[in-house]
C-alpha cells in the first residue's frame, strides 16, 4: 500500500526571443544554451528510461513561448549552427588540452557535443515537441503548460487580459500537442485570488503554489501542503514541500554545491584570448559561457579539474539520499495525518543540466529508484493523486509566488515597476478594441491580432525579472519598449483607419508566435466562434413593448429583439396590445404578437395576461410553430413562461431587472409579499437568470438562493439615436445659467432630495445654476416641501413626465445630469446621459457605480453626501474641459460596452451555451415540480 | 532608472492600487491635463483607506510632487483591504479626484505541523485506510510491464 506519493514536476520555460532580423543575437542564445545543457540531456534520459522498461511519473510543464520556439524553423536551424560551432570549438579544445589534465574533459564534451547533434538531427529530426509527445504517450510524463508568454498573473490587472495569458497559452499547447492538459502551471507559482476562476473556465484541474501560499489560506489546510486543496473555483492547489526544495535549491546546503560537482562559474568563455573564441561566440563584441567548463567546486579558491566519473557517483549517493528522505518523511506523514501525502516537487527545468550539471543524472538516479515502490513511496502526477484522492477541503487562498520574498517584490519594485503603467493601458485598450471591431476582417483583423501579441510579449514575467536581477537589462527595457511602441502604433493605425501594412508585416514576421491568435481572446464578452452558431428560434415574453411603455423594460426588450434580429436570429416577442397597434406586426424582423387583457384589479389583470400568452403559444404550437428557446422579462409573465418551460419543453431563460424587495428596500405589504414569492420562484425555475449589473446579481443570488454561476450580468444597452444623437458633439457649451437636469421617478431612493439640499451650496459658487427635475412619484410633495426650505424655489423646475422629445431638448441643454440614487439595479438615465454626451455626477451604489468610473467619465459620491455632490457639480460646471474630458470617454464606453449590438451578440453567447449545457444533459425532461403547485 | 522611448503619459485619468506583499502597496496614477486645471493651485495629495470589516480607517495622506507618479505604502497590515484616494483639499474638506480599487494584502502564512496520531479522529483514519484498498493506482505499469 503507498505510504505517500512524490511528485516531481519541472518547469520548463524560456522568454521569446527571436531575432531575424540579425544573423546572430547573443539573446537568443539562452535558447541554444538550454536545448543543449537542459532539454536534450532530460529527453536524452527520459526516452533512455523508457527503452530501459523503468517505469516512471514525472510532470512537465512547457510554456508556450519555448514551444513556439522549439517548433520554429528558424530558431532550430540555428541551433544546428550553434551546435556545429561547438564541435568545432569542441576540436580545438581537444587540441589545446592535449596532454594535460584537462584533455579528457575536452573528449567527455566533444562526446556530449556529437550525442545532441545526432540526437536532435537525427533521432528527433528538429522535433523535440514530438519527443515529448512520444514519452506522454509511453505513460511516463505528464505535460501542462503556462501563460501564453509567461506572464504573472497578480500584477496583470484585467480579467479578460488574465483569461488571454490562460487560454492562448492553453490554446497553444493544444495547437502542439492535441489536447488540453488538465494541469497548469502559474508563471513564478503567482496566485492572486480570481485566477482559480479563470483556470476553472478553461477546464484546468490543478495548479501549484508555492508553501506559503497554502499555509496562509483561510481556513487553514489540514494537511498543510501534503494534500490538494480546493480553491472557490473548485480548482486543486497543490504546495511546495519546502523539504525537497530546499535540497535542491539552497545556494548552501542544497546538492548542486557539492565539491565534486562542476564550478559553473569558470568558463573558457571568459578565460581564454578573444581572438581564440570570436569564431565561436555569438556576438563580436560579447564573451559569453561556452559550456566548457574545467573544474569542480573543490571548496576552496584553487579549483581542481572536473572528473565527470566521481560526479556521476556523488549524483547517484544523492539521488539515494533524497530518494530516502522523501521515503521517511512520506511515511512519517503518512503516521501523522492518517492518509498517503503527495510530497510535491517543482523546479525549474534549466536547473538541470544548465545550473546543475549533474542534475540530470540525479533526476535518472531518482527515477530508477522510483520504479519498485517498494518502501511504500511511489512517483505520481498530481492528476494521479487526485484520481485516488480528490480533495474536498475548500478554502481561500491569498497573493503569493515562489519569486524572493514570497510576493511579487521581484516583479513590482523601482528598478521595472514603471512596466505597468503601460502594460495595464494596452490591456484596457485591447479590451474595448474588441468592443469597437467585434467582426474585424483582413487588414484589420491582422492588425489586431498583432497587436495583441505584442501585447503578450510585453507582458513576460521575464522583463520584469531581468531588470531586477540586473543582468542583460538593457535587452529586457528594449524588448518592453518594442511590444508597447509596436502595439500603439497598430492600434493607431486601427483607429485611424490608416494601418502601415509594411509595419506590420514587419511586426507579423519577427514576433510570430502564436500565428493563430484571435485578438477577441481579450473580449469581454465574445467567445471562441460566439457569432457563426445556427439561427436560433427565441420567444420573448413581456408585458411591456412599444407602444405600451410602462418603464424601463419595455424600451430594453424592444432594442434587444430589434438588435437580435439584425443578428440574422428568428425573434418573436408576445405581449400585451394596445388599442392603437394591430395584434400581429413585424417590427423590423421582429415578430410581434399581442394579447388582449382585461382586469377588474392588478393581480387579476396579471393572471388574465399570462393566460392570454399561454393561448396565444398554444395557437402557434398548433399552427406549428416552435422555438429554442424562451426568454421572459420580470415576474410578471411567470405563469405563462413557467408554462412554457414545462409543456412545450422550451429553456428558460429571464431577466430580472430589479426586486421588489431591492426596489422597497424590504417586503411590508402582502402585495409586495406575493410578488416576492413570484419573483424567487420564477428565479429558481429559470435555467439561466440575466441581470444587468454585479449588484443585482448578488441582490438575486442572496435574495432567492439562487447559485452565482446561474446568473449571467449583461448590462443595458443604449442607443444614441433615440436621444437625437448622431455623433459626438460634445457637452453643452458654457453658460452664465447652467442647467442641472435630473431624471428619475420622485421617489424617496432616487434621491433628488439630496440634489435639492445640494443646490444652494452650487449657487454659492455658480449663481446662476439651474435645476430642472423630470419625472413623477408620490415623493414630489416632500420635495416640494424641500425646495421651498433650501430656498431655491426660483432656480427648480418640476417638469413631471417628460417625453421623449423633451428629455432630448433637456439634455441637449444640461451642463450636468446628476442621479443621486440611494438603490440602482442598473441606472438605465445615467447611461442615457452619457450617451447624449452631458457630464454625470451619480450616487455611489447599485448599477451606477459599475457604470461611472469615477474620476475618469464621470463623479460618484457617497449617497446622501449633498456637500460632496455638489462639489462635483461645481468643478464640472467650472472646468468645461474636464466635463468634456468625461464626456469624450463616456461616449466611447456608450459605443463599445453598452452598444445594443453588442450586448445583443453577448446575449446569443448565453442562449448557445445554454443550449449547448441542455444537449450536453442529453434530452433531459425539464420538470418544473414547484411550477405545477403554483398553477 | 528612468523610462526613455515610451509615452511619459496617456493623457488620462488612472489611479491604480497593486498588491506587493503582506505589507506593501504601490499606487501609480496619472492626471489628464483637464484634470491637473482642477487641482493646480490646490493642496493636493494621496489618501489611503484601509478596511476591515465594515470599518473604515484613514492611515496615511501623502503629498506627491507630480501630476503623473507612483508611490509606494509600506508598513502596513496583512490580510487587510486597502483603497487610494487622490484627490485635494479644502479647508480641512478632502474632495476625491480619482479612487482606486480595493485591494487586499496577502495574509501571512500560518506555520503548519503535522498532527500527531492522537489528535487524529479515529473515523478519518478508517476511511482514508479504505480509500486505499485496490486504488489500482499505477495504472500507467502495465503497458510498460507488457511490453
Amino acid at each position: 500500500m503507498a505510504r505517500g506519493y512524490l511528485a516531481l514536476v519541472l518547469h520548463a520555460h524560456l522568454p521569446f526571443v527571436r531575432h531575424p532580423e540579425k544573423e546572430r543575437q547573443l539573446e537568443e542564445n539562452w535558447l541554444y544554451q538550454a536545448l543543449n545543457e537542459c532539454y536534450l540531456p532530460l529527453l536524452d534520459l527520459f526516452h533512455r528510461l523508457v527503452k530501459e522498461k523503468i517505469p516512471f511519473r514525472l510532470t512537465i510543464s512547457l510554456s508556450p513561448t519555448l514551444l513556439s520556439m522549439l517548433s520554429d524553423p528558424l530558431l532550430m536551424g540555428r541551433f544546428e549552427a550553434y551546435l556545429e560551432r561547438l564541435l568545432a570549438l569542441a576540436s580545438r579544445e581537444k587540441e589545446r588540452t592535449f596532454g594535460t589534465p584537462f584533455y579528457p574533459l575536452a573528449l567527455f564534451y566533444e562526446e556530449r557535443l556529437r550525442r545532441h547533434s545526432r540526437l536532435f538531427a537525427d533521432e528527433w529530426r528538429r522535433d523535440l515537441i514530438g519527443a515529448f509527445k512520444q514519452l506522454r504517450e509511453a505513460g511516463v510524463l505528464e505535460l501542462i503548460t503556462t501563460c501564453a508568454t509567461h506572464g504573472y498573473l497578480p500584477l496583470i490587472r484585467g480579467r479578460e487580459a488574465r483569461r488571454a495569458q490562460i487560454r492562448t497559452g492553453l490554446d497553444h499547447f493544444a495547437a502542439c500537442f492535441g489536447f488540453r492538459p488538465s494541469g497548469f502551471w502559474l508563471p513564478e507559482c503567482g496566485y492572486t485570488p480570481g485566477v482559480d476562476e479563470l483556470l476553472a473556465e478553461e477546464g484546468i484541474r490543478y495548479f501549484f503554489l508555492e508553501t506559503h501560499g497554502i499555509l496562509s489560506a483561510s481556513p487553514p489546510p489540514p494537511y498543510g501542503v501534503y494534500a490538494p486543496v480546493l480553491t472557490p473555483a473548485g480548482v486543486a492547489a497543490l504546495g511546495r514541500d519546502p523539504d525537497s526544495s530546499r535540497q535542491v535549491w539552497d545556494r548552501h546546503v542544497g546538492y548542486p554545491g557539492d565539491y565534486w560537482y562542476r564550478e559553473y562559474y569558470r568558463d573558457i568563455g571568459y578565460e581564454l584570448p578573444w581572438d581564440y573564441l570570436a569564431p565561436y561566440l555569438p556576438s563580436d563584441a560579447v564573451r559569453i559561457d561556452t559550456g566548457f567548463k574545467y573544474y569542480r567546486i573543490t571548496g576552496r579558491e584553487e579549483k581542481e579539474p572536473y572528473r565527470p566519473e566521481k560526479a556521476r557517483e556523488k549524483a547517484a549517493e544523492h539521488a539515494r539520499h533524497f530518494w530516502q528522505q522523501r521515503s521517511e518523511q512520506a511515511e512519517y506523514l503518512y503516521r501523522c495525518l492518517g492518509r498517503p501525502p503527495i510530497i510535491v516537487a517543482p523546479y525549474d527545468a534549466e536547473l538541470f543540466g544548465h545550473w546543475w550539471f549533474e542534475g540530470p543524472w540525479w533526476l535518472e538516479d531518482l527515477l530508477r529508484l522510483g520504479k519498485t515502490g517498494e518502501d511504500g513511496l511511489l512517483l505520481a502526477t498530481p492528476f494521479d493523486y487526485l484520481q485516488v484522492h480528490p480533495p474536498t477541503h475548500r478554502t481561500q487562498l491569498g497573493l503569493s509566488s515562489w519569486g524572493e520574498g514570497g510576493y511579487s517584490r521581484v516583479w513590482l519594485n523601482p528598478t521595472n515597476d514603471w512596466i505597468y503603467r503601460h502594460t495595464h493601458r494596452m490591456e484596457a485598450k485591447m479590451t474595448i478594441l474588441c468592443d469597437l471591431y467585434p467582426e474585424a476582417e483582413g487588414l484589420r483583423k491582422r492588425a489586431l491580432n498583432q497587436a495583441a501579441r505584442e501585447l503578450l510579449l510585453a507582458q513576460s514575467s521575464d522583463w520584469a525579472f531581468i531588470l531586477y536581477v540586473g543582468s542583460t537589462v538593457e535587452y529586457a527595457r528594449r524588448r518592453v519598449e518594442e511590444h508597447v511602441t509596436n502595439f500603439w502604433r497598430l492600434v493607431e493605425g486601427v483607429l485611424q483607419e490608416r494601418i502601415e501594412e509594411a509595419f506590420l508585416q514587419q511586426c507579423e514576421a519577427k514576433n510570430n508566435l502564436f500565428p493563430w491568435l484571435d485578438y477577441r481572446v481579450y473580449s469581454r464578452f465574445w467567445q471562441r466562434d460566439g457569432l457563426r452558431k445556427p439561427r436560433l428560434k427565441v420567444l420573448f415574453l413581456s408585458w411591456e413593448y412599444p407602444p405600451r411603455v410602462v418603464g424601463g423594460l419595455g424600451r430594453h426588450v424592444y432594442d434587444l429583439t430589434r438588435a437580435l434580429a439584425r443578428w440574422d436570429q428568428d425573434i418573436t416577442v408576445l405581449t400585451v396590445g394596445s388599442p392603437e397597434v394591430p395584434a400581429y406586426e413585424e417590427i423590423e424582423g421582429v415578430k410581434v404578437h399581442r394579447v388582449e387583457v382585461e382586469g377588474r384589479d392588478f393581480l387579476a389583470w396579471v393572471e388574465n395576461m399570462n393566460r392570454a400568452m399561454v393561448e396565444r403559444m398554444e395557437q402557434l404550437k398548433n399552427q406549428g410553430e416552435s422555438f429554442d428557446l424562451l426568454h421572459g422579462h420580470d415576474w410578471m409573465i411567470a405563469e405563462a413562461a413557467l408554462w412554457a418551460r414545462s409543456e412545450l419543453g422550451l429553456p428558460l431563460v429571464v431577466t430580472i431587472h430589479a426586486t421588489e424587495y431591492g426596489r422597497h428596500g424590504g417586503i411590508y405589504t402582502p402585495l409586495q409579499a406575493f410578488i416576492h414569492e413570484r419573483e424567487g420562484h420564477l428565479a429558481q425555475a429559470a435555467d439561466l437568470i440575466v441581470c444587468c449589473s454585479e449588484y443585482m446579481r448578488r441582490e438575486v443570488s442572496g435574495l432567492f438562493g439562487v447559485k452565482r454561476d446561474k446568473i449571467k450580468v449583461i448590462p443595458n444597452g443604449v442607443d444614441p439615436k433615440t436621444l437625437g444623437v448622431e455623433g459626438w458633439r460634445g457637452p453643452a457649451p458654457p453658460s452664465p445659467k447652467p442647467l442641472i437636469v435630473f431624471l428619475g421617478r420622485l421617489v424617496p431612493e432616487k434621491g433628488a432630495q439630496d440634489l435639492v439640499k445640494a443646490l444652494p451650496l452650487i449657487r454659492k459658487k455658480i449663481p446662476g445654476a439651474r435645476l430642472v427635475l423630470c419625472g413623477r412619484g408620490y415623493y414630489e410633495e416632500e420635495l416640494r416641501r424641500c425646495v421651498q426650505r433650501e430656498g431655491v424655489e426660483d432656480c427648480v423646475t418640476f417638469a413631471g413626465f417628460v417625453d421623449g422629445r423633451t428629455r432630448e431638448a433637456l439634455l441637449r441643454e444640461a451642463a450636468v445630469a446628476v442621479f443621486p440614487s440611494h438603490y440602482e439595479p442598473f441606472g438605465i438615465v445615467a447611461l442615457e446621459a452619457m450617451a447624449a454626451q452631458v457630464p454625470v455626477v451619480v450616487g455611489d451604489t447599485g448599477g451606477l457605480a459599475e457604470l461611472v468610473e469615477h474620476g475618469v467619465d464621470g463623479f460618484k459620491f457617497p449617497p446622501g453626501d449633498y456637500r460632496l455632490l455638489a462639489r462635483y457639480v461645481v468643478e464640472l460646471l467650472r472646468h468645461r474641459s474636464l466635463a468634456e474630458e468625461f464626456c469624450r470617454r463616456a461616449w466611447l464606453k456608450v459605443r463599445s460596452r453598452y452598444c445594443w449590438r453588442h450586448l445583443a451578440g453577448v446575449t446569443l453567447e448565453v442562449y448557445n451555451e445554454l443550449l449547448a449545457r441542455k444537449r450536453e444533459v442529453g434530452g433531459e425532461k425539464i420538470a418544473t415540480p414547484s411550477g405545477d403547485r403554483q398553477r | 532608472m528612468g523610462e526613455s522611448r515610451l509615452a511619459g503619459g496617456y493623457g488620462d485619468n488612472v489611479l491604480v492600487l497593486l498588491s506587493r506583499e503582506p505589507s506593501v502597496l504601490f499606487a501609480y496614477w496619472e492626471l489628464s491635463p483637464a484634470t491637473q486645471l482642477v487641482i493646480v493651485g490646490k493642496k493636493w495629495g494621496l489618501r489611503l483607506w484601509s478596511r476591515r470589516g465594515a470599518h473604515l480607517t484613514l492611515l496615511r495622506e501623502v503629498f506627491p510632487s507630480f501630476f503623473c507618479g507612483d508611490w509606494y505604502f509600506t508598513e502596513l497590515e496583512a490580510g487587510a483591504s486597502y483603497r487610494c484616494e487622490l484627490g485635494w483639499w479644502e479647508n480641512s474638506f478632502f474632495v476625491p479626484l480619482l479612487v482606486s480599487d480595493w485591494t487586499e494584502t496577502p495574509p501571512v502564512p500560518v506555520p503548519w505541523r503535522p498532527p500527531l496520531p492522537e489528535e487524529l479522529p479515529e473515523v478519518r483514519l478508517l476511511v482514508e485506510a479504505e480509500l486505499e484498498v485496490g486504488v489500482g493506482y499505477f495504472s500507467w505499469i502495465s503497458p510498460l510491464k507488457k511490453e
